[in-house]
């Protein structure tokens, strides 16, 4: 039993792309999901008390900690009633094999920039009602209006995946991306790779409907 | 400051919030509040978190919390040929590990943690095995209490990463931090309690074999409250030595 | 510090000389003995404070040994609560500097790292709350002074450490603060507050202004200050004859018994001693002696009972070096004393 389930290894290091291909064939993935099914998700927030907000969520094998820090600053000039949202994505050296420590790799730099566009394409925080409160001591929550969550989708042979593991995703031929809010309204779609023929409908509505019916089963997780 | 276009910057200055402080009003001679001066904090530890790591281990230590991975043995780049292996320690703070925002950018302060702990597992691990190899260890602080701490249970965190790498160790290396406020010594204090003290001292050892390997002192302290500190450190080495075996053993069985 | 390569041979012949009885180094001293040591002070006539040591200078053509030179240079820092970085009381920054023509054999990032791992030792230890000098404040919540306390190895022939806290002990013996005097603005009852003295104010006006627009409690009436003219450059640091000592105990390996150690390496000795034991020591005068610092470094293990044993050595060992220190320093600061003297009278 060890001994094939080493030999399976191997064969998954050396020949990545015909490994994947044979459970494929079998309609099953490697970790044992269907196509269309989505990996657990678990959501704690607030656990990080030198934050002023945080979140940490685990996505099957990914772990990812977000902290948000509050600071005062001066309002650029020609937005007098608007602050700052600085999103930043890092890829520690301490997650996976492939990254480097050092200054952000390009992958973290174009995860910054897609997470920064989604939040600030249009205005999903506002802190204002109409009252500013000066405390010393009371925070006041900030006042979200759309949660926007995104969802990924690989095409590997014309087979439509769900949410791709770090397994997979190298091989893909094409990834899409589609971020939905909490009404279901699309806020972006990223398409990388050549539009697929899989089978079906169009690809890309496919995606998109999966995405939505998935947003309202993960609704209740997220604040 | 020079602007880093690999990030998304914000604005140029931007101040924190400050609030009213609730700081331990704290007088020589008082007790200390919530747990008696020879107590640490709770440890959770956790080996095995980063699936895609050799070896990884989560700690927390009430409110600090530390995530640490290993990568290797793997062939070592760009240095000449080495009969021993080479141990490599990156550590990270996040932005928001604590009361003041970090800038995203390697500091001071994450060279000479590095340095500690870099110091502190040195000893233990078989480098003479691995001619040729680097051994890397990346260790992230999610949320700092007190720096100090921090390089005790990024320590003791590097440590079980190791075992859990299957790394070959002449022992497991525990690691705790003491420091003297006023008369008294408390062991693994808090930032707080440390920013209270005279001096503090960070003791690492293989407790199986009864060896230190490093011991960290700063501060003022008289050579007996130095001694008693060293001594204090290393009965509590012995004992979150059983909580790094129990908690390896509890993650080798599933 | 590895140093230039030591072949496995020449290792094992340094660590069989260390070990054997009676003792056998290479440069036929003692154990415990340390190489001449020479230092002066007040080489850097533009730093409040500067001193120059070397440890193991030849005798016959006065080259080689390591050489450090630490100057303290205080400049005039703004209080406030928000972005500055200065804080009341005043502050020190240490900072080490290698010269490359001292460590030819390292890189760029290696040089680097040993650097930043000079300076932080030196500035954990001696920027500690507990040796804060008490006379580095101006003015309370406005003006402070900022203590930097640059150290350069200008070349490396073992000890570094040692020579390093000897040098930065010797610079702060000799830093003299300026004399500072508070100026107030008395608010007069006719609107337009006249300044009392406005001559030679050290400090920008316009700063002032905008800083006093943050702070809301007035608890310093005094606004600014200046710097009196006087005889001399100003006032020792308080508390200055508390500054540290530092002395490394070498351990060699494979001694059995009782752990042999000595002192004062040069660099082939560092390089068959992995191991070694940093003491650093201050022995203020009517009290027990107190450690500053501790540090093991390199790899290597020690019993409890063994570091037991070395502090209780290290502390013998600092003591002499703490002696012989502060007689140069008198003997320094009489020098000095003389020597002004002497252009006095010339003129």
């Amino acid at each position: 039993m060890a001994d094939s389930a080493l030999k399976a290894s191997i064969f998954q290091r050396l020949h990545p792309r015909a490994y994947l291909e044979r459970f494929v064939a079998e309609s099953v993935r490697p970790d044992g999901r269907p196509f269309d099914a989505w990996r657990d998700v678990s959501v704690n927030v607030g656990s990080i008390s030198t934050a002023n907000g945080s979140a940490l969520v685990r996505l099957g094998e990914t772990t990812i900690v977000c902290g948000v820090k509050a600071e005062i600053a001066e309002p650029e000039l020609d937005a007098p009633d608007q602050g700052f949202l600085v999103p930043n994505i890092d890829l520690p050296a301490l997650c996976s094999p492939k990254f480097k420590p050092g200054p952000p790799s390009d992958e973290a730099q174009v995860l910054s920039d897609r997470l920064n566009e989604v939040l600030s394409s249009y205005q999903h925080i506002t802190s204002e009602n109409g009252l500013t409160t000066c405390s010393r001591t009371a925070s006041s929550p900030l006042q979200m209006l759309k949660t926007p969550v995104s969802f990924s989708f690989g095409v590997f042979d014309a087979t439509l995946l769900a949410d791709p593991t770090a397994f997979e995703e190298p091989l893909l031929d094409t990834t899409i991306s589609v971020v939905v809010d909490e009404n279901g309204d699309l806020v972006s779609v990223v398409q990388l790779g050549p539009g697929v023929d899989t089978g079906a409908a169009d690809t890309l509505s496919t995606c998109i409907s999966s995405a939505k019916t998935r947003r309202v089963v993960l609704g209740g997780q997220i604040p | 400051m020079a602007l880093d276009r690999r990030r998304i910057n914000g604005p140029e200055e931007s101040f924190p919030p400050i609030f009213d402080s609730d700081a331990l009003q704290w007088k020589v001679g008082d007790a200390r509040k919530d747990r008696s001066p020879a107590d640490i904090r709770p440890i959770f530890l956790q080996p095995g978190l980063i699936s895609q790591a050799n070896g990884s281990a989560y700690i927390e230590t009430a409110k600090t919390k530390i995530a640490c991975a290993v990568y290797g043995p793997r062939q070592s780049k760009n240095t000449a040929y080495s009969e021993m292996g080479r141990l490599n320690v990156e550590v990270k703070f996040t932005p928001f590990s604590c009361i003041r925002r970090r800038a995203p950018m390697r500091d001071a302060e994450d060279r000479s943690i590095a340095v500690a702990i870099h110091q502190a597992l040195v000893s233990s691990v078989r480098l003479e095995l691995l001619p040729k190899s680097t051994i890397d260890i990346f260790v992230t602080i999610i949320e700092s209490d007190g720096l100090d701490g921090c390089v005790a249970s990024g320590s003791v965190a590097a440590s079980t990463a190791l075992a859990d790498a299957g790394i070959e160790l002449l022992g497991l290396v525990t690691s705790c931090a003491a420091s003297v406020v006023g008369k008294e010594i408390w062991l693994d204090p808090t930032e707080e309690e440390g920013r209270l003290s005279k001096g503090t001292l960070v003791l690492s050892c293989m407790p199986a074999l009864k060896k230190v390997t490093s011991v960290w002192q700063t501060g003022e302290m008289k050579v007996a409250e130095a001694l008693g500190c060293m001594d204090a450190c290393q009965e509590k080495c012995t004992e979150i030595h059983s909580v790094v075996a129990q908690a390896l053993l509890e993650s080798a069985k599933i | 510090m590895t140093s230039i390569s030591t072949s496995k041979a020449e290792i094992s012949y340094i660590q069989s000389g260390l070990l054997s009885t009676p003792p056998l180094r290479a440069d036929g001293r003692g154990l415990h003995d340390f190489r001449t040591i020479s230092l002066e002070t007040g080489v850097a006539p533009l730093a409040n404070g500067s001193a120059h040591l070397n440890i193991g200078k030849n005798p016959h053509d006065g080259g080689g040994g390591t050489e450090v030179l630490a100057a303290a240079k205080l400049e005039v820092e703004n209080v406030d609560l928000g972005g500055g970085e200065g804080v009341d009381g005043g502050r020190i920054v240490c900072t080490v500097s290698c010269s490359p023509s001292a460590y030819p054999h390292l890189s760029a990032p290696a040089l680097d790292d040993l650097q930043h791992d000079m300076s932080t030792l030196l500035h954990q230890t001696l920027a500690h709350p507990s040796l804060h000098p008490p006379n580095l404040g101006i003015l309370t919540g406005k003006k402070s002074w900022l203590l930097n306390l640059d150290c350069v190895v200008l070349a490396d022939a073992g000890n570094t450490y040692d020579a390093l806290f000897m040098a930065a002990r010797a610079a702060l013996w000799d830093c003299k603060v300026p004399r500072t005097r508070a100026v107030e603005y008395k608010a007069a009852a006719a609107p337009g507050a006249q300044a009392v003295e406005s001559g030679e104010m050290d400090v920008d006006h316009d700063a002032e202004a905008q800083q006093s627009g943050f702070d809301t409690r007035s608890i310093a009436r005094a606004v600014d200050f200046e710097l009196p003219d006087y005889w001399d450059e100003g006032k020792v640091l308080g508390g200055r004859e508390r500054w540290p000592v530092c002395v490394t105990l070498n351990v060699p390996p494979g001694s059995k018994g009782p752990l042999v150690h000595y002192l004062d390496a040069i660099p082939q000795e560092e390089a068959a001693t992995p191991l070694r034991l940093l003491l650093v020591f201050s022995f203020p005068p009517a009290s027990s002696p107190n450690l500053q610092a501790m540090r093991v470094l390199g790899s290597g293990e020690l019993e409890s009972d063994q570091i037991r044993d070395f502090v209780a050595n290290g502390e013998k060992h600092a003591h002499k070096i703490w002696d012989a220190l502060n007689g140069k320093l008198k003997e320094e600061d009489h020098r000095r004393g003389q020597k002004a003297r002497d252009r006095f009278a010339r003129r």
